[in-house]
């Protein structure tokens, strides 16, 4: 479980993120939601150990740590495919050494989201859904203790979470912990954060 | 391997082997002309001149001939052996007793101090010859002597451009060497740039760039410089490279661009999420 004890995220011109409720206790699906330049990237680069500039402490299962001292795995909206290669050889980028098993959850859960036709295509060919849902798939068979998917609304609507549903599936079994931000929240989910006035508030 | 690394390293094998070419290239030239300037002096040294002179003349002449600083050494030709020489060239068997009798003019022959004996003190030598008494007459020419000098010249004039250039030169390439080095390093940690920062946010081991950054800056030197030394110990084993660098020369050659690999990494472009 993550909890911020007195925490403030410092930003350009004076902006504050003022973040008190937040819990993050493993294995919940969290939706942070908020508009624009209301801090939720700069939260979620924060939560994945990427931006230092806040105030107070993170303390990871009651213990005060360094942010990204837990594995945590971002998906953002910056590059993260290498656009000339083929969509398997972007899927086993961070892989030292990939096994028989990982490969065949891999399959598995690119058969699920329909994207298995196109594993030996570059990736510049895919839709921004479908580049997005690959990062998703990347992401999950790794199993970090926390999933952050930044501005999910922009990537993916309500057909992309059935189609997605099975990797959603893997990564709760697996007890990773999802956080994504949205610009609109999403009904049927439980665990729900909006930011305004620079403050999170627990709904 | 990729294509561009692949070429980066025979462009850096060929810096090397052009870089051990002008050391080999220097030890032949120095080679030939330590030969052609040895076949030049001695030359010199079998040439003597050959003077005629009064008998009671002799003793004075050629101690004074002899006491100059580019003469290497006198030798007069006996009474006897002069007149063998005669008997011989004029055959003059019968009249051989008669010769001995008769007071010939002695001859002493001058020979001279290769490495001293010149242009300059031809002139000298020549004055010392008039101011001799008794001298009948003197057996010698320049042009005897002219191609060795001009040669001995024409090598001393080859070994100062080299000392004065070669180590510009040597070190100079070596300089080549190290930058193209450099370059190439860069070249291929400024293209990786990307690849690294995908790949972090893949969410892949950081430490995985650490190592693959340590092995690339060895092996794109460790390969040229490995493929320089054991071509040349081949070649000089086969006696087709007269000489090659020590070996202490590759070591020496291989932690300076070990240094400037790694360098490399500290001065490549980074690049981080902001």
């Amino acid at each position: 479980m993550i909890e911020f004890k007195d925490f403030t995220i410092l930003g350009n011109r004076g902006f504050r993120l003022k973040v008190t409720d937040l819990k993050i206790i493993n294995g919940q699906f969290i939706q942070i939601s908020g508009n624009n330049n209301t801090g939720k990237s700069l939260l979620m680069r924060t939560i994945a150990g990427e931006y230092k500039a806040y105030e107070g402490e993170i303390l990871y299962n009651g213990i005060a740590v360094k942010p990204g001292s837990y594995k945590a795995l971002l998906i953002s909206s910056d590059q993260a495919l290498l656009p000339d290669v083929t969509v398997s050889r972007n899927l086993f980028l961070p892989f030292h050494k990939i096994t028989k098993r990982k490969k065949e959850i891999i399959m598995n859960l690119l058969d699920n989201t329909g994207l298995s036709s196109s594993i030996n295509h570059p990736i510049h060919t895919l839709s921004r859904s479908e580049k997005k849902s690959l990062q998703l798939i990347r992401a999950v068979v790794q199993l970090p203790h926390y999933l952050l998917i930044d501005d999910y609304d922009t990537y993916f609507d309500n057909s992309s979470l059935n189609n997605l549903s099975a990797v959603f599936e893997y990564a709760a079994k697996a007890g990773t912990t999802l956080v994504i931000t949205t610009k609109q929240q999403i009904s049927n989910l439980t665990h729900n954060y909006i930011i305004s006035s620079g403050v999170l508030h627990k709904l | 391997m990729k294509l561009r690394l692949i070429i980066q390293i025979i462009l850096l094998i060929i810096v090397l082997f052009i870089n051990d070419s002008l050391y080999v290239l220097k030890n032949r030239v120095e080679t030939y002309l330590s030969d052609t300037e040895q076949k030049s002096l001695q030359k010199i040294e079998k040439e003597p001149a050959v003077v005629i002179i009064n008998d009671n003349n002799l003793e004075r002449a050629a101690t004074n001939i002899s006491n100059q600083y580019f003469v290497e050494e006198v030798k007069t030709i006996p009474q006897s052996e002069l007149v063998d020489i005669l008997t011989e060239q004029y055959h003059l068997t019968d009249s051989k007793a008669l010769l001995g009798e008769l007071g010939l003019p002695r001859v002493f022959e001058i020979y001279f101090s290769a490495s001293r004996f010149r242009e300059v003190e031809s002139g000298l030598f020549l004055k010392n010859i008039q101011e001799q008494q008794g001298i009948l007459r003197l057996l010698y020419s320049e042009d005897n002597y002219r191609n060795s000098w001009e040669m001995l010249e024409f090598i001393q004039g080859i070994r100062k451009v080299i000392e004065d250039y070669w180590l510009y030169f040597y070190y100079g390439f070596g300089m080549i060497f190290l930058i193209s080095l450099l370059m190439v390093r860069l070249d291929t940690e400024n293209r990786k740039v990307n690849y690294w920062l995908i790949y972090q946010r893949a969410g892949g081991a950081m430490i995985f760039r650490t190592v693959s950054r340590i092995l690339t800056s060895i092996l794109t030197l460790l390969l040229p410089v490995a493929a320089a030394f054991v071509l040349e110990y081949f070649l000089a084993k086969e006696l087709i490279l007269p000489v090659m660098p020590e070996i202490k020369y590759h070591i020496l050659r291989f932690a300076a661009g070990l240094l400037i690999s790694f360098s490399a990494l500290l001065i490549a472009r980074r690049k981080e999420y902001v």
